[in-house]
């Protein structure tokens, strides 16, 4: 994914949740608030209401009271006009006539007129009940009740002093239902009489009360319903509005985030089109060094960078030609030391008694072994193998040297002691760096197969004269060449038979090692050399070189190896 | 390849290396021994018990030392060396400078 794409996307990830985020708080918020006014809109809706149905209630038993108490007064009015056409001792007679039966005893209708809420009665200044709706109660004292209804009495006690007496009072029905009653006591002017209206408070306010009650409850409820209605109409409102700000915030914030990612994207495209530049092989290559700090600090790194690794492959160049140079010359060099080898083996011209081969492997492209053979007569071979000290170019011209210092000095001297001596001499003067060369080196007379030969710190070849039978021969008796100005290197002498071998090998041989650090050794090549005792010289040889191929299992060869065999008389 | 100091006085610096003193070993320690070679002006007994593989270019360092002892009068003693590397010490003729000791003693008399 580009980084363009990937900074775009981010952008609008951290956008789009924080605008989900706002949307989704505002909406809670919105919800509480609006929640909040509504539950308090509804407590002051139901406040008002039942304040209002206190004051209706007030209102209306005040009205109430003043009705009862306009009723009674009415029919004490009336009362008193009729009572000044009659004689008022005889309550019996009083009590006959009808006319004023209907004005003194009578039923009190509820405000709605659908019911009885009490009566109107008279009775005396005494407290003898003279009209009454129950016939009963008429003739009797008022006073028999005041233990069962003291706040009853206490209005009839006080009306007889007051002119004006009413209150309320608690009654108990025959069926024990205990009812709330309000009494208004008025005088009829002129006479002992008083007149009782009395209603039951539950039957005459309640059902107006009930009504205002439910008027109230309808109220509320309508005013509740209008303010969820306007409640839920505003928080849709707010709702599109937020979300309409939200898309046009979205659409703000997209724009701008093109903007941003684009200013942030471009140098670091830029960047990235220098690396494919400098991939490319374009290390000149350079980036605009803008954008942001960081940014800019990397592409001035970068250019920096573009720079050195200019001037890296420059000098990479030059090395990799130097290299080149030096691998190509160190070819040329183990050409040339190999050219140096002698590689005409057999049969070697006029010479079918003999046999030899010789490989040498350098470790590194050239290497410090040498072997070399030649007639310095008819019937004498000379032959030599050797190890110059260390490896590579010095000791490839060392070898050269001393393999030429070798043929050189064969032809003033066949004796292999004196032939070294006078290496020795010659590699001495000026080895300021004590390099130095082993050699073994023999001459072989073909006709009686005498060997005289010389050991300068050279490991002793081994005298193969059959599988059973497989020897060193004695330890050198001279130092390794160069070392020792005076050294000397004595001469010893064996005789060869027909079909036996000298086997003579460098220390790179017995000195290979295996993945576990084991050497090869000595006693494992003469067990090897024994087993090919009877082998052609090149087989016995190349066989060999694959043994300690194969013992060495792919490790890095350490030291040149070189083999040498001789045998005498022409194997078949 | 590693040298180790064991000894350092007005007459003998004795040191001691182990690993193989091969290319390799010769570069690690041939600085150090040549530095100490020339600064000590002491005989040197080298303990070369732990050296497992001598090649011939260890010959050449410690041949390189021993002749540059021997220009101011010192000596360079090997002690206790293993077998192989005793051999190669030997046939490459290089005991005529270097002797070689087999115990404390007999490096003593040959210092």
């Amino acid at each position: 994914m580009k980084i363009r794409t990937r900074l775009m996307l981010s952008y609008l990830a951290i956008i789009l949740l924080t605008t989900v985020g706002m949307v989704f708080l505002a909406n809670k918020m919105v919800d509480r608030l609006t929640s909040e006014n509504l539950d308090t809109a509804s407590e002051a809706v139901s406040a008002l209401a039942k304040a209002d149905n206190d004051l209706s209630e007030r209102i209306l038993t005040k009205f109430g009271e003043k009705l009862v108490e306009t009723k009674g007064h009415e029919a004490a009015a009336l009362l008193s006009l009729e009572f000044s056409k009659r004689d008022l001792q005889d309550y019996d007679v009083l009590r006959k006539d009808e006319e004023l039966r209907k004005i003194a005893a009578q039923n009190i209708f509820t405000p709605e007129g659908d019911g009885i809420a009490g009566h109107i009665d008279v009775f005396d200044t005494k407290g003898v009940a003279v009209w009454h709706l129950n016939s009963s109660v008429e003739g009797r004292n008022y006073a028999q009740w005041k233990d069962e209804f003291p706040a009853m009495w206490n209005l009839v006690q006080r009306s007889f002093t007051e002119d004006k007496v009413q209150g309320y009072y608690t009654f108990i029905t025959r069926d024990n239902k205990v009812v709330k009653k309000f009494m208004a006591l008025s005088h009829v002017p002129g006479t002992p009489f008083i007149v009782s209206a009395v209603v039951e408070i539950d039957k005459y306010f309640l059902p107006v009360q009930e009504q205002i009650r439910n008027a109230d409850k309808k109220a509320v409820q309508k005013a509740r319903a209008s303010i969820a209605q306007s409640t839920s109409s505003t928080l849709e409102q707010a709702r599109l509005l937020s979300l309409g700000g939200s898309l046009v915030l979205l659409g703000c914030t997209v724009f701008f985030g093109f903007w941003f990612t684009r200013s942030m994207s471009r140098p670091i495209m830029g960047l990235r089109d220098g690396v494919k530049q400098i991939g490319a092989g374009d290390f000149e290559a350079q980036v605009p060094e803008r954008g942001p700090e960081e940014v800019k600090q990397l592409a001035q790194t970068f250019n920096n960078l573009g720079r050195q690794l200019a001037q890296y492959v420059h000098r990479l160049a030059e090395a990799a030609a130097a290299r080149q140079r030096m691998e190509s010359e160190l070819s040329i060099a183990a050409e040339i030391q190999k050219s140096l080898l002698p590689t005409n083996f057999s049969p070697l011209p006029g010479h079918e008694d003999v046999d030899i081969y010789a490989l040498m492997q350098p470790a590194q492209n050239v290497g410090g072994d040498f072997y070399d053979f030649f007639f310095i007569d008819e019937e004498n071979l000379c032959f030599a193998i050797g190890d110059v000290c260390g490896k590579g170019v010095p000791a490839a011209i060392l070898m050269a040297v001393t393999k030429s210092l070798l043929e050189t000095g064969s032809g003033e001297s066949s004796d292999p002691g004196q032939l070294l001596k006078q290496v020795n001499r010659r590699l001495f003067v000026n080895n300021e760096n004590c390099v130095f060369v082993t050699i073994f080196c023999g001459v072989l007379n073909l006709k009686d197969g005498q060997l005289i030969y010389a050991n300068g710190g050279h490991d002793s070849p081994m005298l193969v004269r059959g599988q059973e039978s497989v020897e060193f021969l004695a330890p050198p008796a001279g130092p390794a060449l160069g070392l020792f100005e005076d050294a000397v290197f004595p001469t010893q002498q064996v005789t060869l038979k027909p079909g036996e071998t000298l086997f003579a090998f460098t220390d790179g041989v017995t000195e290979a090692v295996d993945k576990e650090g084991h050497f090869f050794s000595k006693q494992h090549l003469a067990k090897l050399v024994s087993q090919q005792a009877d082998s052609p010289v090149r087989h016995l040889v190349e066989h060999l070189f694959k043994e300690v191929e194969a013992f060495s299992q792919g490790m890095d060869q350490a030291d040149d190896i070189t083999i040498m065999a001789l045998r005498l008389g022409k194997t078949a | 390849m590693e040298l180790k100091v064991i000894r350092g006085d007005l007459r003998l610096t004795r040191i001691a290396l182990s690993g193989k003193l091969d290319l390799e070993g010769e570069g690690q320690i041939g600085d150090e021994f040549k530095h100490l070679v020339d600064t000590s002006k002491t005989n040197f007994l080298v303990d070369m018990s732990q050296v497992s593989y001598l090649a011939s270019l260890g010959i050449r360092l410690l041949f390189t030392m021993a002749k540059s002892l021997a220009s101011s009068g010192k000596k360079m003693v090997v002690l206790n060396p293993q077998p192989m590397v005793e051999e190669t010490l030997m046939n490459s003729g290089t005991a005529r400078l270097i002797p070689i000791a087999h115990d404390e003693d007999q490096a003593s008399r040959l210092l």
